[in-house]
C-alpha cells in the first residue's frame, strides 16, 4: 500500500476516534467486499457472510482505539474478519467446502466427463480438507482472493516465511491430486 | 514447479480454476451493498452514542493535552528567560552580594576601619 493511502486511512481512524461517523462510512465502503468475499470464502454461505462482516465492523469500532498509527488498516480489519469466521464456522456448524455446489455439478456435458469432474472434485475436496485451516485460507486468500504473501501474514499474524512454506504445502498436496509433477 | 519461501511464487492459474470449481464463488452481484452499507452504517450510530455516554468526564479536556503540554513548556521556558534577563532585577540582586563580600573580606582582612567603613556605606545603601 503506498504511504500516502496509509496516511489517509490513519486520518480516517483518527476522525473515527474523535466521533466522525462519516469517516467510518468510508472505511466500510472501502473494505466491505473485500471482507464479504473472504467471509465468504470461509463460511461458503452469503446471509452468514454478510452478517460477519458487519459484526467485523463492529468489533473494528470497539478496537479502534488499539489501533497503532502506520499501520494500513486492511489487514488489521481482515484479520478480524478471518478471526471471526473461523469462530463462526466452529460454533454454527456451517456447511464448507466440501460440498459441492449444484452449478458446478451441473456444468459437465456427458455423463462420462460429469463422472470424471465428479471424482476429480471429490479427491480436492478429500485433499482440501486434509489441509489445516491455516493452509487452506493461506491458498484461498493468494490464489482466488490475490494478496501477497505479506499480506497473508499480516492478515494471520504468521510471518511471511510460514505463510510460503504453507503455501508451498498446500499446492504440493493439491498439486499431486491434480496429477502434477512435483519439482 | 518448485516454490521458493523466500518470495512469493507465482499464481497458479489452473490450481485457482480447480478451486474455484470446487466451491461457489463469493456471489458479489448478489448483494445489495447499499444496505448492507446502510446497515453498517446504523448500526455504527448507535455504538457512537454509546461511547459518548460511556466516555469518562476528563476524555473532552485530553483531547488538549496533546498541544497544551508543548505549549504550556515553552510558555514557562520564555518565562523563566524574562525573568533572569530582567535588568531590575539583577541590579537589587547584585548590591547586596558586592556588600556582603566586602564586608567578609574586612572580616577575614582583620582591618577594623574598613570593616566599620563596610557596614556604614552598606547601611546608606539599604533602601
Amino acid at each position: 500500500m503506498p504511504g500516502s493511502e496509509a496516511d489517509e486511512e490513519w486520518r480516517l481512524v483518527e476522525r473515527v476516534r474523535g466521533g466522525d461517523l462519516g469517516a467510518f462510512d468510508a472505511l466500510v465502503r472501502r473494505y466491505m467486499r473485500r471482507g464479504f468475499s473472504i467471509a465468504f470464502r470461509i463460511l461458503g454461505q452469503r446471509e452468514d457472510a454478510e452478517d460477519l462482516v458487519q459484526e467485523a465492523f463492529m468489533a473494528a469500532l470497539e478496537a479502534i482505539d488499539g489501533f497503532r498509527p502506520g499501520r494500513p488498516f486492511g489487514p488489521w480489519f481482515h484479520r478480524i474478519v478471518v478471526n471471526r469466521a473461523y469462530n463462526a464456522r466452529k460454533t454454527r456448524a456451517i456447511r464448507d467446502t466440501e460440498e459441492i455446489p449444484d452449478a458446478a455439478a451441473a456444468t459437465s456435458p456427458s455423463p462420462e466427463e460429469e463422472a470424471e469432474r465428479a471424482d476429480l472434485r471429490r479427491r480436492l475436496s478429500e485433499a482440501m480438507a486434509s489441509l489445516t485451516e491455516r493452509q487452506r485460507t493461506i491458498v484461498q486468500l493468494f490464489e482466488l482472493e490475490g494478496f501477497s504473501g505479506d499480506e497473508i501474514a499480516g492478515i494471520l499474524e504468521v510471518p511471511p516465511g510460514t505463510v510460503r512454506w504453507d503455501l508451498h504445502r498446500a499446492r504440493k498436496i493439491l498439486r499431486a491430486v491434480l496429477g502434477e509433477e512435483e519439482g | 514447479m518448485t516454490d521458493d519461501i523466500d518470495r512469493d511464487p507465482a499464481r497458479d492459474p489452473a490450481l485457482a480454476s480447480v478451486l474455484r470449481d470446487l466451491g461457489p464463488e463469493p456471489p458479489m452481484e448478489a448483494v445489495d451493498w447499499d444496505r448492507l452499507e446502510r446497515s453498517v452504517s446504523a448500526r455504527a450510530r448507535e455504538r457512537f452514542a454509546a461511547r459518548i455516554l460511556r466516555a469518562p468526564w476528563w476524555q473532552p479536556m485530553a483531547a488538549w493535552a496533546r498541544p497544551a503540554i508543548p505549549l504550556g513548556l515553552a510558555a514557562g521556558i520564555a518565562l523563566f528567560v524574562v525573568v533572569l534577563r530582567s535588568p531590575a532585577e539583577t541590579a537589587e540582586a547584585a548590591e547586596p552580594l558586592l556588600f556582603a563580600d566586602q564586608l567578609a573580606q574586612s572580616v577575614y582582612q582583620g582591618d577594623s576601619a574598613t570593616l566599620l567603613q563596610t557596614a556604614l556605606a552598606g547601611e546608606d545603601a539599604d533602601p
